[in-house]
């Protein structure tokens, strides 16, 4: 059985067709010899019911070494086999390449789909017409929708399920319009819904940007996350402070009044130095033991920015005077002199928090006056820009420098280790609570200069009224 | 004598106002929570001079009492001062806003700076002053 043909299929040529490498595998061996045979009744294997044909065959192999595809037609005539060959080899490849790309498609898809229904915040795609595209399972916990339960994610139909559910407690549609007509996204922080607390957050989807067309909203995106444990620990810690404030201030307020009380009324019928010593020790850890209450209070407040500041504009000087005012005592009492220098023009009003701003300067000249054991604390204030700058200067012990970058954090007093921390001046939480406080208000405040045993000057500048 | 009444629930609090007052030379009349106070003050001969109002009380809290004051013809021209420990700038302005006459945080204040304050105000008074030049002043003092 030679083989004859033409000149594509040169390496066939004058081979023997019974050593063709498909002979067997491809059923040619026996569709030779039915076509030699006579007329052409081949049983297909892959029908059923032995329908029967009777003209040709095809076949698919692998031809050559090159790994080339062929597919082979073989039609039987007078006796003879036409064997007719296609290179097929790169539609094989591109066939490949289309069944790796669905697969790997369909793979993205399904793990794209795993982790939105895993998510633990409800995930819904709306499109412009109202049709709920994707809607995951948290979706369906968060709002108690049984009625998706065990459904697809994709096409769940219509959006008004959803929008009936959150009737009374957020308008879906309507934010969902204002979202697209403002093609921005919308926050909601705290939503009421049920017994629940929900944050609900709607963002457009744009198609992909185009060379020239412009982007368009595609439909909206839609988070929902219940935020019910978060608000009710919130609560709890809002509530402690609260307690914490009260009740903690309370006794304290006793313990100090009727300390106070002792040393103003009955000075006269305590006779013995060393009680009238405890008392005045009483009275002085009752008021630490306030300040401590105080900061502690304020830092909670002012790092859930829970502190209000109010935006009013005041006059510097006024402020500066009324606060070496107050100190001007505690200075005096430790022989220090607390004046404040001319600055040489009239103070500008600063926009910021007054009480705010004289805590803050009430903190850096309390400082200055603890730490300096003679000479004394200087209050200087000049322009700067948009800025008013507040400087206080003391004749006081110093901050090494490697101290010096510990300044303004929590609980650091600098140049003390925990253990030998100087407790009887501060907890060392006021500059901290004064750096918070100027940030908030829209200043800077730093360590301008220090020098060990010759003094240290402190800064801060707060916004000028417009 | 001027008096003083105190509405405060705290036994530790009303023993050290009523002493420092007493030993200051005020009269003075106390109320142990918010409608006592105001059942008191409805039937009272004697108009306090001036009224020490705590907030956190229990069945009623102290806004409600000032509320209650304030609507009452013989009592909403008696200054009434907000005497607290909670310590919100929010609930002074609350507190001014309806009429008190300042708002005094108590750990702040020694008993006897209290009564100082409270001197200051009653002078003012005294002088015929008027009220909104003196809630200002005072206002600034307490801060």
């Amino acid at each position: 059985m030679e083989i004859h043909g033409n000149s594509a299929e040169k390496e066939l040529i004058g081979a023997d067709a019974t050593k063709l490498p498909f002979y067997f595998e491809s059923g040619l061996d026996k569709f030779i010899r039915k076509a030699l045979d006579g007329p052409a009744r081949l049983n297909d294997p892959s029908r059923s019911g032995g329908e029967k044909f009777d003209t040709e065959i095809s076949f698919i192999s692998l031809a050559g070494a090159k790994g080339s595809f062929r597919r082979y037609l073989g039609v039987p005539a007078d006796g003879k086999l036409v064997l007719m060959a296609q290179d097929i080899t790169e539609q094989r490849r591109m066939e490949g390449d289309t069944e790796d790309y669905i697969r790997r498609i369909k793979e993205e898809q399904s793990q794209l789909l795993a982790s939105i229904n895993s998510l633990p915040l409800g995930f819904i795609i709306i499109d412009l017409k109202n049709n709920l595209l994707i809607e995951n399972e948290a979706t369906d916990r968060i709002l108690g929708l049984s009625q998706f339960e065990g459904a697809d994610i994709f096409l769940k139909g219509d959006v008004s399920l959803i929008e009936e559910r959150l009737k009374g407690f957020f308008d879906l549609r309507a934010n969902y319009e204002k979202c697209v007509k403002e093609k921005k996204a919308v926050d909601f922080k705290e939503v009421a819904f049920e017994n629940k607390f929900l944050r609900i957050f709607l963002a457009p989807i744009l198609s992909a940007k185009g060379a020239r067309q412009e982007q368009e909203i595609i439909g909206v995106a839609i988070l929902m996350e219940d935020i019910t444990e978060a608000k009710v620990i919130e609560r709890s810690r809002e509530e402690f402070f609260a307690i914490a404030s009260h009740e903690l201030r309370t006794p304290l307020t006793a313990i100090r009044g009727n300390a106070s009380l002792i040393e103003q009324f009955y000075a006269e019928k305590i006779n013995d130095k060393e009680f009238s010593q405890m008392i005045k020790d009483v009275y002085d850890a009752s008021v630490r033991l306030i300040g401590i209450v105080n900061d502690f209070l304020d830092i909670s407040r002012l790092e859930q920015n829970k502190m209000e500041f109010k935006k009013e504009n005041f006059d510097a000087a006024a402020m500066i005077q009324e606060v070496v005012r107050e100190l001007g005592k505690v200075a005096a009492q430790k022989n220090l002199y607390l004046k404040e220098e001319e600055s040489g023009i009239s103070l500008p009003m600063i926009a910021a928090d007054k009480n705010k701003t004289k805590q803050v300067l009430t903190n850096l000249i309390g400082n200055a006056v603890n730490y300096t054991r003679e000479g004394g604390v200087s209050v200087k204030a000049e322009k700067e820009g948009d800025f008013l700058k507040i400087c206080v200067s003391d004749t006081g012990v110093g901050i090494s420098p490697e101290n010096q970058t510990l300044l303004f954090r929590k609980f650091q007093q600098a140049g003390e280790k925990i253990l030998t921390r100087d407790m009887t001046k501060s907890t060392g939480l006021g500059l901290y609570i004064s750096k918070l406080m100027v940030e908030s208000m829209g200043g800077t405040i730093g360590l301008a200069k220090s020098e060990p045993n010759k003094g240290s000057t402190f800064c801060f500048a707060l916004p000028i009224a417009l | 004598m001027a008096k003083i009444f105190i509405i405060e629930d705290d036994p530790l609090m009303i023993r050290m106002y009523e002493k420092t007052f007493k030993l200051s030379g005020y009269e003075v009349e106390m109320a142990f929570d918010g409608e006592e106070a105001l059942s008191k003050l409805k039937d009272i001969k004697n108009k306090p001079t001036l009224i020490l109002l705590d907030v956190m009380m229990p069945k009623m809290n102290g806004f409600d009492v000032l509320k209650g004051l304030k609507a009452d013809a013989k009592m909403k021209d008696v200054p009434v001062v907000m005497l607290t420990n909670l310590a919100g700038e929010s609930d002074a302005e609350k507190g001014i806003g309806m009429g008190a006459v300042t708002y005094l945080v108590k750990s702040q204040y020694d008993p006897k700076q209290v009564v100082d304050k409270i001197k200051e105000i009653l002078s003012g008074y005294e002088k015929k002053e008027s009220v909104p030049k003196v809630k200002a002043a005072v206002k600034d003092i307490s801060k």
